[in-house]
């Protein structure tokens, strides 16, 4: 707390007692070891300065600047890589619960085709499917998607991965899969950022 | 964390000044070196903390944000920067970025577009030297969008959100390039460009 009664209020004339001394020291001295608080501080003093770096916020991400061909796996099942790259992923740790937007943004392109497919993406919290887009157009063979998200999150480790699907769409229908035909699914651009913001 | 000792005087020690100025002193140098160990746990408030400090910073001149419902159609064969009709060049800046000072600039940029038929390509670009550039191709952001049949032209809409991570600068401006590299027309409209400064 901020205000402190002067224990002993000394005056002239008064026999000197140490406990006079210690008593009016002693609060002060434990105000300042550990005991500031909010009125101690002004209104608007803290500056952004005076607060370590993480204690709010913290911004993960993964940059691709190179074309990945995703793993022709013959499944609807989602998959998350080429068998050794991820499209993005990461992972990071955090010390309290706080709220968690992901983002993640690329180009993607069907390559070889003589028919086109349709593809789905999603971005995984830690198994959480925090955002997922619809099947896109069949007649789209290179376009971009754009997801976004926000899950709450408990201290601890956790990761965030992004994952796709494709399938034939010669009848719009999605039972097909899309390795028979020779088609090569890329991703040649895109960006995730993943924001923490601490309770 | 600083720590402030006192030096306790009991009744029948021979009083010293030194004995008073010694507690004095450590008072006097804990104040000096105070940190978060000092304040009590949960101690302070939002009202303590100067006004956006913590919460995004998407600054207020109307320079660093681009925002338009305005549409223009163009055919650019190589990158150039896009004009939105009398909304003027697709750009934002000046934008102050330095990897030590403890705060975080995101870029985002949303728009709809429609290519007649071919490849559209939109990517940001970066100056770190004002409007006058260089401006680079920010890599990572670039995105395309094609049309499989002269007789689908292609409409949708595109978003890019871009952390930058590198290249200190107080005069940094962002600008949207669009092509197509058949030279057919592209058509931008909805424009909304702003960048986020993130305390971390």
């Amino acid at each position: 707390m901020a205000f402190r009664y002067r224990e002993r209020a000394l005056e002239n004339g008064d026999i000197m007692d140490p406990s006079d001394w210690n008593d009016n020291m002693t609060p002060l001295i434990e105000e300042l070891n550990t005991g500031i608080d909010r009125d101690n501080i002004g209104l608007g003093l803290v500056d952004g300065d005076n607060i370590v770096q993480g204690a709010f916020t913290k911004i993960f991400g993964v940059k691709r600047t190179t074309t990945i061909t995703l793993n022709s796996n013959p499944t609807m099942a989602w998959q998350r890589d080429d068998g050794t790259n991820d499209i993005a992923s990461v992972e990071f740790t955090t010390t309290s619960s706080g709220m968690l937007s992901v983002e993640w943004g690329a180009t993607w392109q069907m390559g070889g085709a003589t028919l086109v497919g349709v593809w789905g993406w999603r971005v995984i919290v830690d198994g959480i499917d925090v955002a997922h887009a619809p099947l896109t157009s069949a007649l789209r063979t290179t376009d971009t998607t754009y997801l976004n998200g926000s899950v709450p999150l408990d201290a601890g480790a956790h990761d965030v991965v992004v994952e796709f699907r494709i399938a034939l769409a010669n009848d719009f229908s999605i039972t097909q899969v899309y390795l028979a035909q020779g088609i090569t699914a890329l991703v040649n651009y895109g960006e995730l950022v993943v924001t923490w913001r601490g309770h | 964390m600083s720590r402030a000792t006192q030096v306790e005087i009991n009744v029948g020690d021979n009083l010293t000044i030194t004995d008073l100025n010694t507690t004095m002193t450590n008072v006097n140098a804990a104040t000096a070196d105070i940190d978060g160990q000092n304040v009590r746990d949960e101690g302070i408030d939002q009202r303590n903390i100067a006004a956006e400090s913590v919460v995004a910073d998407r600054g207020a001149p109307s320079t660093i944000t681009f925002a338009s419902d305005l549409s223009s159609t163009a055919a650019n064969v190589a990158a150039t920067i896009w004009t939105l009709g009398g909304a003027g060049l697709v750009r934002i800046g000046p934008l102050t970025f330095d990897p030590n000072d403890g705060k975080e600039l995101i870029i985002r940029l949303s728009f709809h577009y429609y290519v007649v038929l071919g490849t559209a390509n939109f990517q940001l670009y970066r100056s770190n030297a004002g409007t006058g550039g260089p401006f680079s191709a920010v890599a990572e952001s670039r995105r395309q969008g094609s049309s499989a049949f002269a007789a689908s032209p292609q409409r949708g809409t595109c978003t890019i959100v871009h952390r930058v991570t590198s290249t200190a600068s107080t005069n940094i401006y962002f600008a949207l390039y669009a092509w197509e590299p058949g030279g057919n027309n592209i058509t931008i409209s909805s424009v909304n460009f702003f960048p986020e400064r993130i305390l971390l």
